[in-house]
């Protein structure tokens, strides 16, 4: 799976681009474990992400523990809506920041 | 460390595999690849088909028995993947989330003909469905054509089983201290009015935005209607005039498969995506939870959507058609469940299945407890007799799993066995109390010598269980199933011609009462009495001994327009119309404050029947029967007062007020003398039906101090509850 990530300001921007399900998650989710550092601030563009199957929510909850545990913060920016309508049916928006804009985002994390 | 026995020993067009494990049935994830398991006694033959999702033609069968290539070679091998009568094989590198699954079985036999009775019905040429799919495709939104001619119609998927609970666990509220609530998780907010998004009108997700509702309105306890997988489209028709579907299965008591949600039910079923399916209704039970709310299941194991001879082969039928239903010894089914056919809930295999599935319910999605559809059904043997001592329903009593689940069985069957206050109950069992129901009915509506009767009613019917507990009888005034509340006293007779069967479908027997005029009326009069009808209703409901059970739209007076079987109506006449909060404002308060009422008296709430004696020296009974002379009851009349002593709440070890409860059925208003408190407490006004509103309904700790502390006047068909406790300093 492409995930681009580029350093702004101190904040890390990760942009993966396309579907996040069974196939991608696990490579996705090891791509973006190996930049949540101890205090890294995070912000994952979900822009160029059309779908998430439930594989994918479990790859973005995990990466969230991960964060958590190692004293990093990840926010999440410009979800789609059938992507938010589904993280938000099944409980899983509630253990994330979801920001409009990756300026927001970046805010947010820096914040 | 790696298991080694997730290596491929075969390999068939490309697939690696390997021998699998016969428990559990169903498909599981295991490393590295998909286990699948299934059951026949009696196939000889089965294959498993793999399907791209949603595609019409399988990516690949693989038989369970025959020539492979041996893993890494390109050696042919022999193989036969299977234990007993369990077929199971690991398919190894599976994406699980892109494929669905089923079976084709034989048994070399010849066939059975369509329509003609037989023991075993294997067709190779069909696709069969798992039955234990713990996720089915097929009708992932409601309501969307499906097209008619898949070949497979109700698709197995794999679901992950994982879910990130947050420490949720099952509630375990005591049965006796239950306010149920019966649903229907699209009816609730598919109306309009519930003015949810379009996305999630109608589902798991928008049933767990009106949480904040539920919990206001005082419920502890949601009962779900079937939300097993069903087909919504089973028997349906497309209206040509009205442009729309009729005859839908809306009620959805007709099960395709016992371990999969209803993904039609479910915002995400769109997706096409089981385990996002299941994490929308965990994520609903866990909220629910969250705010105090159990959630009961109602279950449906008499029968299947396969219906009889006629109907299609799905699954069950296919696979091993003699073990899962009941046959006449011609081979034709069994019909206790006036659907077609009766699932074989007594034979081993099936018994087990009924287990294994309410297992995975009661562990995998925190379901509090279940309501048995046609629990009678599960009392019979293979052949249909009824049993003293069935296996099923003393297992599901003493399962560990289920060790705390609520179990409530309507206690009946079309099949003619009634078994309220029969039921074989193990200690454990509560049944659907039909006959506190007519009685309770009957008394409403002013039928005279029912006072004895509704003397048992109030108590918990301790003569239909005794040496049970009250809490055994769930009580009801109404159910999915007959006329809703504000039909019930706006109907003498049940109006089911929507239902395009002449208005022979339904029961006719209905103890219902229209106040005067048959239907919708502007008469002030009849509105007012019926809207008092609904109070006395809900009053005599909540004071009962049991637990109460309200159908949902009740609490805001939601007629159905006569029909007293709605079964297959996805339309305004089942919807929850929400405008009616605010139409029906005042009875709504009523009944959110006799809710609130409940919760405030545990004298009202007892778990033990009560004795009738004064065994904690108080110098009153627990109960004592009054009549419009206090201490003189009239067993023969219209009216019915008593008092509960508030020393004896929760037998003697939680306090509460004094409780006296005068229902006047009569249609004059009688005066009622009252029972003498002890020393220094007095009679407070909780409860006055033939007041107007608000001063038919004191919130607790606001009731205002009966003027004459001896007498008081009910008016005709009232409810008058007072509360006794110390004038305070």
């Amino acid at each position: 799976m492409q995930v681009d990530v580029r350093d702004d300001a101190g904040i890390v921007l990760i942009e993966p681009t396309g579907d996040i399900d069974g196939k991608t998650a696990p490579d996705f989710q090891d791509q973006v474990l190996v930049r949540v550092q101890p205090g890294a601030r995070i912000v994952l563009n979900l822009a160029r992400v059309p779908f998430m199957s439930s594989a994918g929510l479990r790859s973005m909850l995990l990466i969230y523990r991960e964060a958590k545990s190692r004293g990093a913060k990840v926010v999440l920016a410009q979800v789609n809506k059938d992507i938010r309508g589904s993280m938000s049916a099944t409980g899983f928006l509630s253990f994330f920041v979801v920001c409009d804009s990756v300026q927001d985002g970046m805010r947010e994390a820096g914040g | 460390m790696q298991r080694i026995d997730t290596q491929p020993t075969h390999e068939y067009q490309g697939y690696r595999i390997c021998p699998g494990q016969p428990f559990p049935f169903g498909a599981s994830l295991v490393p590295g690849g998909v286990n699948f398991s299934v059951f026949s006694r009696n196939a000889s033959y089965c294959v498993l088909v793999l399907f791209e999702k949603g595609a019409r033609e399988p990516l690949v069968e693989i038989p369970f028995r025959g020539m492979f290539q041996k893993a890494f070679s390109n050696e042919p091998v022999w193989g036969e993947f299977r234990i007993g009568n369990v077929f199971n094989m690991t398919v190894l590198d599976l994406d699980h989330e892109a494929i669905e699954y089923g079976f084709r079985m034989d048994s070399g036999q010849p066939r059975a003909a369509a329509g003609q009775p037989a023991f075993h019905r294997f067709d190779p040429s069909v696709v069969l469905m798992d039955p234990y799919a713990r996720a089915i495709g097929g009708r992932d939104v409601w309501g969307q054509k499906p097209d008619w001619q898949a070949p497979y119609p109700h698709r197995s998927r794999v679901a992950f089983a994982d879910f990130d609970w947050e420490g949720d666990r099952p509630l375990e509220i005591p049965l006796e201290d239950l306010v149920v609530y019966e649903m229907h998780v699209r009816g609730f907010t598919r109306h309009p009015s519930a003015g949810l998004d379009e996305t999630v009108a109608g589902t798991y997700a928008g049933l767990r935005e009106k949480i904040p509702y539920l919990k206001k309105l005082g419920v502890n306890c949601v009962e779900l209607m079937p939300v097993y997988e069903f087909d919504e489209f089973e028997h349906s028709r497309w209206d040509e005039q009205q442009g729309r579907w009729t005859k839908m299965n809306y009620w959805g008591y007709s099960t395709v498969g016992f371990f999969s949600p209803k993904a039609g039910y479910a915002a995400t079923g769109r997706t096409q995506d089981g385990t996002m399916v299941a994490d929308e209704l965990k994520n609903l039970v866990k909220e629910l939870h969250r705010n105090g709310i159990e959630v009961i299941l109602d279950v449906v194991f008499n029968h299947t959507a396969e219906g009889n001879e006629q109907g299609p082969t799905i699954s069950y039928r296919g696979i091993d058609n003699a073990t899962y239903y009941m046959l006449t010894p011609e081979g034709h089914y069994y019909n206790f469940s006036g659907t077609g056919n009766t699932l074989n809930c007594n034979n081993p295999i099936v018994r087990d299945m009924v287990i294994d599935a309410l297992r995975y319910w009661a562990s995998q999605y925190h379901i509090d407890g279940f309501r048995f559809d046609l629990a009678s059904i599960l009392s019979r043997d293979q052949w249909g007799g009824p049993m003293a001592n069935p296996p099923l329903l003393e297992a599901l009593a003493f399962d560990p799993i289920l060790g705390k689940c609520k179990l409530i069985a309507e206690a009946w069957d079309a099949g003619g066995l009634y078994q309220v206050g029969s039921f074989p109950a193990y200690g454990r069992w509560a049944e659907w109390n039909g006959k506190y129901r007519d009685t309770l009915r009957r008394f409403l509506k002013g039928d005279p010598g029912e006072s004895g009767a509704m003397s048992q009613a109030v108590q918990g019917s301790p003569h239909l269980y005794y040496g049970r507990s009250p809490t055994a009888s769930i009580n009801f005034f109404t159910c999915h199933d007959g006329f809703c509340l504000a039909d019930m006293v706006s109907y003498n007779d049940k109006h089911n011609e929507a239902n395009g069967e002449g208005n022979g479908d339904g029961a006719n027997d209905n103890a219902s009462w229209n106040c005067g005029w048959e239907g919708p009326t502007e008469d002030v009069s009849i509105l007012s009495l019926r809207e008092r009808q609904m109070k006395n209703a809900m009053a005599m409901l909540l004071v009962s001994q049991g637990v109460p059970m309200i159908l949902m739209g009740d609490e805001f007076g939601q007629s159905k327009q006569g029909n007293n079987n709605t079964y297959c109506h996805d339309n305004e006449i089942n919807w929850l119309d929400w405008s009616l909060k605010q139409r029906n404002a005042d009875y709504h308060r009523f009944v959110r404050n006799m809710i609130a009422f409940r919760h405030a008296h545990p004298v009202l709430r007892s778990k033990d029947h009560l004795r009738n004696t004064d065994y904690v020296g108080s110098g009153y009974s627990d109960i004592s029967w009054h009549g419009t002379r206090a201490w003189q009851p009239d067993w023969g009349g219209r009216v019915l007062a008593f008092m509960l002593c508030g020393r004896h709440a929760k037998g003697g070890m939680s306090e509460d007020d004094y409780i006296y409860v005068a229902m006047n059925m009569y249609w004059d208003a009688l005066p009622f003398e009252i029972p003498r408190l002890p020393e220094g407490s007095r009679w407070h006004v909780s409860v006055n039906t033939g007041m107007p509103t608000p001063q038919d309904i004191f919130e607790p700790g606001s009731e205002p101090e009966l003027a004459d502390q001896g007498n008081c006047l009910a008016g005709g068909r009232s409810v008058l509850i007072l509360v006794g406790r110390s004038a305070g300093p």
